[in-house]
């Protein structure tokens, strides 16, 4: 077995202990959870799923990730997505969609994301098993975690159902809350200019979380394959508060 | 103020900053950032004790947007769950807007002008009888304010803190260990240290942004141990290289033990001994003094405390605690205490505190940077308001106490009193307060006003069907409230005032580590809420008006005297007023004189304006500038350690020496037994803050966590036949509620141990807790009760 075989088997194997590690021993929330990358609505999935072995595993839907079809662990793929890959047009509209989706899980732009399946609340989760290259299995993908890895993801990221079981939830409070909502689009010098970065980059320096080959129809980059972003698109020293300091005036 | 006037008021401020700003000419970082339509400026997250500074993003009068401050030293440009949201705290739909009083039983509208009268009533008809409530979520200013009002003006010492349910321990811990309070490390300590020995503590969930700050150390490459002592499992835990269960109260049966093996092996620092401390023993009735001890006795009083006894005592097994003090023994290591709510909230709370000072002064684990017993405080302001300004019913700010005849002429000369006026006589610590509150007047109840501002003690006292219930029943009581929600003790009141919050007001702040924090006001307040501070002005302004000889100084002057920059008085007991001045900047500078008796310095108002908070003493340097203290005590840090390269320059022994005390373990008040088989704990979730009245109103946060539930073993849950989500009765001998049990959720007890979080207004858990405190401290204990546990419908 050569050397690069055995990693990608590592990868593969590590990711889906991690996905088992997700969703065994946690339960779904009875609520409709919309999938981020295909918009379509999962079936209601069962109730209490706590996975005693792997072999028990095969024959549950599990939380949130209920969708999926059977053997879906058959699909899982590690290494590199197609870079080069068709992109197909974009429009104004598909972008405001993206956005419309996004902001479903954020009290406002530049909110931590909520959590939209069960997590396991006590134990220390492997978020990142999933998150950090954006696992895609049937056609659902895991987004990309936005910012460096940092160790408790549960700290700024909370669910967004009940966590408990066989409970009646209460209502939720009213609010008269109305969040920032995300720009549109970077200013371009003239038509044809590299558009310049319409956000703050701090805790969003991977602009691959949405822009990649992961990301939202209607906010993809056309040029995933390119590395360095911030090389054409400038961001924002005031967003990024990095404001120059002012210099005195000479007495 | 209409819309239209806030807006003149706003660029008026904004105009005056600028210049103030023009004038310094080197200060960019105050300065609030336009973008696209949305101004940004710093403030310190409402929320807990670590004091993260935030980004406030408004527009259109309202704010918008969170942001992590990146230039702040305590979060990094990092927060937690809740500081990301605390801009929506301002927008539950059910804001205060205008002042309400209990006409025939219902709430019912009146005018502020109404409501100073009925307070100035309530005063008039009785000053001694009347108290303030006040709270570790007080700005420094309005605490000064409160402060100001009752020892200085009504002159009856009745102030007391919900901080007294909070930290009141940790500051006898640091008194008669050091002689004066507060930790003399900082955050820092978590970035050096080796070990990190979490005492009763969950910062995972409780102060996430600190608990982030060691772990992601390991993410760069470097190697701390965390080590979870504990009464359960809890998201700490999963993180800890160890985790030792201990039985509740068992923490002064390990603490001890650690100070024996390392006796006992030779590994403690004799030279660090000799050199920087003393031994202690209690007294009776105990003092913060004690009495002292020689090294031989408390070898002896130690020598109980073998593994087995402790293991006996705490659960603790012989191999783990010999772990502990090989740690402790190991000179290389550096190694940082944590501790809040499970250390402080004891009726052994002096004692514990004391104790594991003592461990790391036994060891010389004290004054290098990472070496360090640091206490976290749960609310914003505990130690700025509170443990600074000293809204205690014995304190007087920046250290000083009623009881001694030169505090209060000190304080008499800077208030410009006359000689005499302050109340040598301390008041009621809250729990008596409360207490005296809820008895008849000719049964001893002699509190019959209680005004409580920033905190919901019909929530958040212990015992409440005890010390809360009984004052809304008996005749005579009067209750004014000033909040932002109908919180429950809002809706129990016989005055309700609108408050101002956060943003909505100017403010200050100190956090755990001394660091003094400031933020401008961003967005109007709703409808009529108004500022806090301003209420007692406003109340001390009418009482003068009435006559009041308490509210003017030895010249005649109001008490809350406030100028412009020409001198002239400017009456800001009129709201119209005032914001025409800056008078959180007057109050301060005012109290900041008081900052020096105990060398805690405090800068000048301006300072606080360009930094992200500074850590006292900030002591000013010869080219003007002025600089902060991370390591008190320490020579090489603290400008007021000269003598040796520790110096406890407050030392209750007045040698500059701290002290090693003696505590023995002793049984707690109520332990469980047949008819009340399980140990109850309480506490706090990461989603939510106190008793939830701002995080429960925030969707993101309480969708995350929407109810209390009891956390229950497994195996006890199989015994009582109760499933999952099952609705079971808790019930102590105080009281008993109804709510949903929850297993394998958030956290894990062992068998015999029920835990239940205190956020949720409707599920109220402190009908069961005890008003047991600990003596020195007057804090209760709410981690430890017994209680049963039932199937709702069995019997």
């Amino acid at each position: 077995m050569s050397d690069r075989r055995g990693l990608e088997i590592g990868v593969v194997v590590a990711v889906a202990v991690a996905a088992v590690g997700l969703v065994s021993g946690v339960e779904s929330s009875s609520r409709e959870v919309i999938s981020e990358v295909d918009g379509r609505a999962p079936v209601a999935p069962p109730r209490a799923v706590e996975a005693r072995s792997y072999r028990d595993m095969r024959g549950r839907a599990y939380g949130p990730n209920a969708g999926l079809p059977s053997e879906w662990w058959k699909t899982l793929r590690g290494g590199d997505p197609d870079l080069f890959a068709a992109v197909a047009p974009q429009t104004p509209v598909d972008r405001s969609a993206a956005l419309t989706r996004r902001a479903a899980r954020r009290a406002y732009d530049g909110a931590p994301p909520m959590v939209p399946h069960a997590v396991d609340q006590l134990a220390v989760p492997a978020c990142l098993a999933c998150h950090l290259d954006g696992v895609r299995v049937a056609g659902i993908g895991a987004p990309v975690m936005s910012h460096p890895p940092q160790t408790s993801c549960l700290q700024c990221h909370v669910v967004m159902n009940d966590p408990r079981r066989g409970v009646v939830t209460p209502p939720l409070p009213d609010s008269t809350f109305v969040g920032l909502s995300a720009p549109q689009d970077g200013a371009r010098a003239w038509n044809g200019a590299p558009p310049t970065i319409p956000h703050t980059t701090w805790m969003r320096e991977r602009c691959d979380s949405c822009h990649g080959t992961g990301g939202l129809h209607g906010v993809r980059s056309t040029h995933p394959w390119r590395q360095s972003c911030t090389q054409c698109h400038a961001p924002s020293a005031a967003l990024d508060q990095r404001a120059p300091v002012a210099l005195g005036t000479a007495p | 103020m209409d819309r239209r006037e806030f807006l003149k008021a706003t660029a008026m401020a904004t105009a005056v900053a600028a210049a103030a700003r023009l004038a310094l000419q080197d200060d960019a970082v105050a300065q609030p950032r336009v973008d696209g339509g949305v101004t940004w400026d710093k403030a310190p997250c409402r929320f807990c004790g670590t004091g993260c500074h935030v980004q406030v993003g408004v527009k259109g009068g309202r704010v918008v947007a969170i942001a992590g401050d990146q230039k702040a030293e305590v979060n990094k440009g990092l927060l937690c769950v809740k500081g990301y949201h605390v801009g929506l705290a301002l927008y539950g739909k059910d804001r205060l807007t205008r002042p309400l009083l209990r006409k025939n039983g219902k709430l019912e509208p009146i005018t502020w002008d109404q409501a100073l009268d009925v307070i100035a009533d309530r005063v008039m008809a009785n000053p001694a009888g009347f108290a303030v409530y006040g709270s570790g979520q007080w700005t420094i200013p309005e605490g000064y304010a409160a402060q100001k009002l009752i020892k200085a003006g009504i002159g009856n010492n009745q102030i007391d803190p919900n901080a007294r349910l909070c930290m009141a321990s940790a500051v006898t811990g640091y008194l008669s260990t050091y002689g004066v309070d507060e930790p003399a490390g900082c955050y820092d300590d978590l970035d050096r240290c080796d070990v990190l020995l979490m005492w009763g503590n969950n910062p995972a969930e409780m102060h996430p942004v600190l608990f982030s700050r060691v772990i992601d150390r390991r993410s760069r490459g470097e190697q701390v141990t965390l080590i979870d002592l504990t009464t359960r499992r809890t998201r700490t835990s999963g993180f800890c290289d160890r985790t030792m269960l201990f039985k509740p109260h068992g923490d002064l049966a390990i603490a001890n033990g650690i100070a024996h093996l390392l006796l006992e092996r030779g590994t403690w620092d004799q030279a660090f001994v000799d050199k920087y401390c003393n031994f202690r023993k209690r007294t009776a009735p105990p003092t913060l003094d004690g009495q002292a001890m020689t090294a031989d006795e408390y070898r002896r009083e130690l020598a109980a405390y073998t593994p087995a006894r402790v293991e006996e005592l705490s659960g603790v097994s012989p191999a783990d605690l010999s772990y502990l003090a090989d740690l402790f023994g190991d000179r290389k290591l550096r190694i940082t205490s944590l501790w809040c709510m499970g250390m402080n909230q004891h009726t052994r709370g002096t004692a514990i505190n004391d104790l594991v000072h003592g461990v790391h002064l036994l060891s010389g684990h004290f004054g290098k940077p990472g070496d360090a017993p640091t206490s976290l405080t749960g609310q914003p302001s505990a130690c700025g308001t509170v443990r600074e300004v000293g809204t205690l019913a014995h304190a007087l700010p920046g250290g000083l106490v009623v009881a001694k005849d030169d505090h209060r002429k000190e304080a008499e000369a800077i208030w410009n009193l006359p000689p005499g006026r302050i109340n040598a006589k301390p008041g009621y610590h809250t729990v008596e307060m409360w207490r005296r509150f809820s008895t008849a007047k000719d049964q001893g109840g002699d509190i019959d006003t209680i005004w409580v501002q920033v905190t919901n003690p019909a929530r958040s006292l212990p015992n409440i069907n005890k010390l809360f219930e009984p004052s809304r029943k008996i005749p005579g009581k009067f209750l004014i409230v000033s909040d932002v929600y109908p919180t429950a003790t809002a809706m129990a009141a016989d005055l309700v005032l609108p408050s101002a919050m956060w943003v909505e007001k100017n403010g200050m702040v100190g956090n755990s580590e001394r660091r003094t924090q400031q933020w401008f006001r961003m967005v109007p307040p709703p409808g009529e809420a108004r500022d806090d501070c301003w209420q007692t002005i406003a109340v001390a302004r009418r009482l003068h008006d009435r006559g009041h000889a308490g509210m003017k100084d030895k010249d005649g002057r109001f008490l809350f005297q406030v100028v412009d920059q020409a001198g002239a008085v400017v009456p800001v007991w009129d709201w119209r007023r005032y914001y025409d001045v800056n008078v959180d900047e007057q109050l301060f500078e005012e109290y900041r004189r008081f900052s020096r008796f105990k060398h805690k310095d405090l800068a000048p108002y301006g300072e606080y304006v360009k930094a992200r908070g500074l850590r006292w003493p900030v002591v000013e340097q010869p080219d003007g500038s002025w600089r902060e203290t991370r390591f008190r005590f320490a020579k090489f840090d603290d400008p007021y350690a000269t003598k040796a390269e520790l110096q406890f320059y407050h030392s209750v022994t007045k040698d500059d020496r701290a002290l090693i005390w003696f505590h023995p373990w002793e049984a707690p008040p109520e332990v469980p037994d047949r008819d009340y088989p399980l140990w109850l704990c309480t506490g706090r979730v990461l989603e939510h803050w106190h008793t939830g009245t701002m995080t429960m109103r925030i969707p993101q946060l309480q969708r995350a966590m929407p109810q209390a539930y009891c956390e229950m073993n497994r195996d006890d849950a199989r015994a009582l036949g109760v499933a999952d989500g099952e609705v079971v009765v808790l019930e102590s001998r105080r009281g008993k509620l109804e709510l949903p049990v929850w297993l394998g959720g958030r956290g894990e007890p062992p068998a015999g141990t029920v835990f239940v979080p205190f956020f949720d207004e409707s599920i109220a858990i402190n009908v069961a807790t005890l008003e047991d405190h600990d003596p020195l401290s007057k804090q209760p204990d709410y981690k430890k009760c017994a209680v049963r546990v039932r199937r709702k419908g069995a019997a």
